[in-house]
């Protein structure tokens, strides 16, 4: 794969794009490929806005802190063409309630609940769950996928909802709860041990890749929600049951 | 009513834009309906065993059909809904005409004809992995090995249980798994039920001690997703057998079964104490 490391996030140099992902409400994403053949499923930030850019990167940075199982990811910065790629998985369905008890990483789809609890995203649908054959139909991997939506790339709406979880009103039917639990608290634990020096740098990097002034709103509001992640977890956890 | 059809195309590599024909959604004066290819690439054709997995995944998921314009959410990114097309008027069999005429057929001996099925009980200890209790749960209860010497006469016919968990003294529950979105669903609610028949009659008729008898509980438990009527059929066949069906897609259901499953299992575990010796 052709990619130069700045620091956390790769950088992608030249892409050659393959045709149109078939799936609803994916901001445009198409196929494309780098010059070492990395496969890559392409959002352009024309076609998704800089803070849904903010938001996908980000939502990666602190998925990978959480052990949430998420694509690898890049960017691809050429000028006026910007764009945030997410490394293609093969051989994937949505996700549908049928395929809950055959989930192999049920707590990476716990950690997944912790992540949207603190990045505020309330986009997490079926089609936001990929789930992988591996190696056959009932040991299944989940990924999650798309945190373009969730409010931490709005500085100044993320800012205003400190102690606000997000609404599960979205959220994919059929998640069991009850089996996401563990891995969503142990998640949670993780991000209360991540302080704002270490928050601070990932907000930059995002913040500079996406020319985001508001880097100390984003870094100081996403420690203090990591500060307070299991009430958070806890609360978001709870509110999806009364659903 | 003239019926139409849309071929579902299964994308296995979204490089390099293959398409292949696996189904169809028909729509006739009986609502729709979805034709599967009779003739399905295998494994090896397709390169890749999970590429196959996921072939069968779309399939499965097309069984939740409800619009002829929109495949299910479900089927992901890797199935394509072709465009509208008409079956001939005078065709009485549109679903039997598009997998005459349309789809591929099964002309030769060394294709895969038939989706591929894992068995029910494999497909059932998968739900006791996930819920981190597959260490109690045993697999095959064979009763002439466990109720060795009992009172009464055995019939042949008491087959074996896919999955029990605890022991003589504690309790025994005999689980079978029910999986409503599995070809051949209707044959397994009808071969549980008559397994489960006989075990009722066998106990009633004091083939175990009576102690035993009232430890020893019956459960079916249904996996999440299938249609309505499936689920439906599962949920309300075993009452006259005294066997609780466990609909594993209701949290409190499915959490009370996972924990009766924990607290057998651990009741029925010899304990090892600090000496290393072990107790029971």
């Amino acid at each position: 794969m052709a990619t130069l490391l700045t620091s956390e996030i790769p950088i992608v140099q030249a892409l050659s794009d393959h045709g149109d992902v078939p799936v609803e409400h994916t901001g445009n994403a198409v196929y494309s490929t780098d010059g070492g053949g990395g496969r890559w499923i392409r959002k352009r930030e024309c076609n998704i806005g800089v803070e849904e850019m903010l938001a996908e990167m980000i939502g990666w940075l602190i998925a990978r802190r959480l052990d949430v199982p998420v694509p690898d990811a890049a960017v691809f910065l050429a000028q006026g063409d910007r764009s945030w790629l997410s490394a293609q998985i093969p051989n994937v369905v949505h996700w549908a309630p049928s395929q809950a008890p055959l989930v192999t990483n049920i707590d990476g789809l716990g950690a997944m609940m912790a992540l949207d609890a603190l990045i505020m995203n309330a986009d997490r649908h079926a089609r936001n769950i990929l789930i992988q054959p591996s190696p056959d139909e009932l040991h299944l991997r989940a990924w999650a996928i798309d945190h373009g939506a969730a409010m931490v790339g709005w500085p100044a709406d993320f800012a205003s909802q400190r102690t606000a979880v997000p609404s599960p009103r979205n959220l994919a039917r059929g998640l069991p709860m009850d089996l996401l639990r563990d891995g969503a608290m142990e998640a949670a634990e993780k991000a209360t041990s991540l302080s704002h020096r270490e928050i601070l740098p990932m907000v930059t990097e995002a913040c500079t890749i996406a020319a985001e002034q508001q880097v100390q709103i984003i870094s100081e509001t996403l420690a203090e929600r990591c500060a307070g992640a299991q009430a958070l977890v806890e609360e978001y956890l709870e509110q999806t049951r009364g659903r | 009513m003239t019926a139409k059809y849309r071929i579902v195309h299964f994308v296995p590599d979204p490089f390099n834009g293959t398409r292949i024909p696996v189904a169809a959604i028909v729509a006739g004066a009986g609502g729709l309906s979805v034709a599967t290819a009779a003739r399905l690439p295998g494994p090896a054709c397709l390169g890749q065993a999970p590429v196959h997995a996921t072939m069968q995944m779309v399939l499965e998921s097309l069984s939740s059909v409800d619009d002829f314009n929109v495949l299910p959410v479900s089927v992901g990114p890797q199935a394509l809904l072709d465009v509208e097309r008409q079956i001939p008027g005078e065709v009485s069999d549109p679903v039997g005409w598009v997998v005459e005429h349309v789809l591929p057929r099964a002309d030769g001996p060394a294709v895969t004809r038939a989706a591929k099925s894992h068995h029910r009980d494999t497909q059932g200890y998968r739900f006791f992995e996930t819920c981190k209790v597959s260490q109690y749960v045993h697999q095959r209860f064979q009763p002439d090995q466990h109720w060795a010497g009992a009172p009464v006469a055995m019939p042949r016919k008491l087959g074996t249980i896919s999955h029990w968990v605890g022991a003589a003294k504690v309790g025994i529950l005999l689980m079978e798994p029910l999986i409503p979105t599995r070809p051949g669903f209707e044959r397994d609610l009808v071969e549980v039920y008559q397994r489960l028949a006989s075990y009722r009659a066998f106990l009633d008729r004091g083939g175990v001690p009576e102690g035993a008898k009232q430890n020893t509980k019956l459960r079916v438990y249904v996996l999440p997703g299938g249609n309505e009527r499936n689920r439906t059929s599962a949920l309300g066949a075993f009452a006259d057998v005294e066997a609780l069906t466990v609909d594993t897609a209701s949290e409190s259901a499915r959490r009370s079964f996972v924990e009766e499953i924990r607290d057998l299992g651990v009741a029925a575990t010899p304990q090892t104490d600090l000496s290393g010796s072990q107790s029971n």
